[in-house]
């Protein structure tokens, strides 16, 4: 590797902002996306020599924190299964619970798109990637984002509908 | 011949701006040079673009948490560690024997006995019930050579007092006290389809799992339910036994240590 070890933890350390806005955006939630970029990280440097020093050290952590996000949902819906019914109803408030019923802010709004929506979304809107750089951390075709970031758009401004800025 | 929005899109997204898609921009650039509703749709997309780059923005200003701090700066020392875990973990897969785990972990060398015990109770707990404890996501994860606490179970072991907490909870604490090194420990069930109960102590920014087992549920089986305060599995006991310094904590004595930070 072309890099020492402590110049990719500089990097990671800069990246640390983003890394937990990525995360937030999937989980809604402070301490679950921390936890995320936590356990991103200790995969990430598990398995430094899988990233190709040259390439894009952000795009590796953005599809480290999918694959991890998915994992998490998967471990969830194995122990849902057992929760009552009054829990998972806990679990729904928990995610609705922040958006006002009138008027929306973009925030609020983007919280209600689904979850591969708002991946697309953060990552090539937000966070400034290629259609293609994001179909690659997302392991999906070029179409695929495209048309994520399309549903995406089209709903935030249904969301947003009242909101002020040229929307029609 | 008319855009589609999706090509108009691409190019609000800067998509046409590489050589090689000159002529799909040029496409787009007459057209909308003659098309005032065009122009104002690729300006639509672009405004809400602009606007989205202030999502988030408090967390992307806020200080970044110590603990991820610390974990972007561990050495890679540790790490080395984790494949033998990895290894362990296959050759279990492959033999079926419970303590060849043990046995490959405390061969490796590096790993400290009650971990090699600890991991060998997991990884049994792994194989035989599949669905229990995935090493690396979900509630109980791997850092290096230690197991952590995660998400639910993290959240719970820092806030949940047991004064107040609902059967439903998926995770249950039972009991907290100071450990002999002065740490706080709190034993924990994570409520699933079969329950596990562990011990964690908070040791720096983490919950480290000390050990884990399945639960108890003799006399409830079929239930899907474990009542409050029914019996540790014996490793989770006689590891509180081996831990604990004085009494556990009563419910003034918890709601005081969380408010400390459990420090």
């Amino acid at each position: 590797m072309s890099h020492s070890l402590s110049q990719v933890q500089d990097q990671l350390v800069a990246l640390l902002p983003r890394l937990r806005r990525f995360a937030r955006s999937l989980t809604r939630h402070p301490a679950d996306a921390d936890d995320l970029v936590q356990t991103a990280l200790e995969r990430a440097l598990m398995r430094l020599e899988q990233w190709q020093a040259g390439s894009r050290l952000d795009s590796w952590m953005f599809g480290i924190i999918h694959n991890a996000w998915i994992d998490e949902v998967r471990a969830r819906r194995r122990r849902d299964r057992v929760m009552t019914a009054q829990e998972a109803g806990e679990h729904v408030a928990d995610a609705a619970s922040e958006a006002p019923i009138q008027r929306l802010s973009l925030q609020a709004a983007f919280e209600q798109l689904d979850e591969e929506q708002r991946e697309a979304v953060l990552l090539v809107l937000v966070e400034g990637l290629s259609y293609k750089e994001a179909a690659g951390v997302l392991k999906v075709p070029i179409g695929t984002i495209s048309s994520r970031i399309a549903r995406g758009r089209e709903s935030l401004e249904a969301l947003l509908g009242g909101r002020e800025g040229g929307l029609r | 011949m008319s855009i589609s929005d999706d090509m108009l899109m691409a190019y609000a997204d800067g998509e046409f701006d590489k050589p090689e898609f000159a002529s799909e921009r040029d496409e787009v650039e007459m057209a909308i040079a003659s098309d005032s509703d065009l122009a104002r749709r690729v300006e639509r997309f672009r405004s809400l673009r602009g606007d989205l780059g202030s999502l988030y923005a408090e967390v992307v200003e806020e200080p970044v948490p110590e603990r991820l701090l610390h974990a972007a700066r561990v050495q890679p020392r540790e790490a080395a560690t984790v494949t033998n875990l990895e290894q362990a973990r296959s050759t279990k897969k492959t033999s079926g024997a419970a303590t060849s785990v043990a046995q490959t972990m405390a061969a490796a060398g590096k790993l400290r006995p009650w971990f090699a015990i600890a991991a060998s109770l997991i990884v049994g707990v792994l194989v035989g019930h599949y669905a229990l404890v995935s090493l690396g996501a979900g509630p109980i994860a791997v850092n290096g050579t230690r197991l952590v606490a995660r998400f639910s179970l993290r959240q719970a072991l820092s806030d949940q007092l047991t004064a107040d907490q609902s059967h439903a909870s998926a995770v249950q604490i039972g009991l907290s006290f100071r450990s002999k090194s002065g740490q706080y420990c709190r034993t924990f069930t994570l409520e699933q389809r079969e329950p596990v109960s562990g011990l964690a102590c908070l040791q720096g920014a983490d919950w480290r799992i000390d050990t884990v087992a399945l639960a108890e549920t003799a006399g409830n089986a079929g239930t899907g339910y474990r009542p409050a305060g029914s019996a540790l599995p014996a490793a989770v006991r006689a590891a509180v036994e081996d831990q604990m310094s004085g009494e556990p904590l009563d419910a003034q004595g918890e709601a005081q240590a969380k408010r400390a930070g459990w420090k």
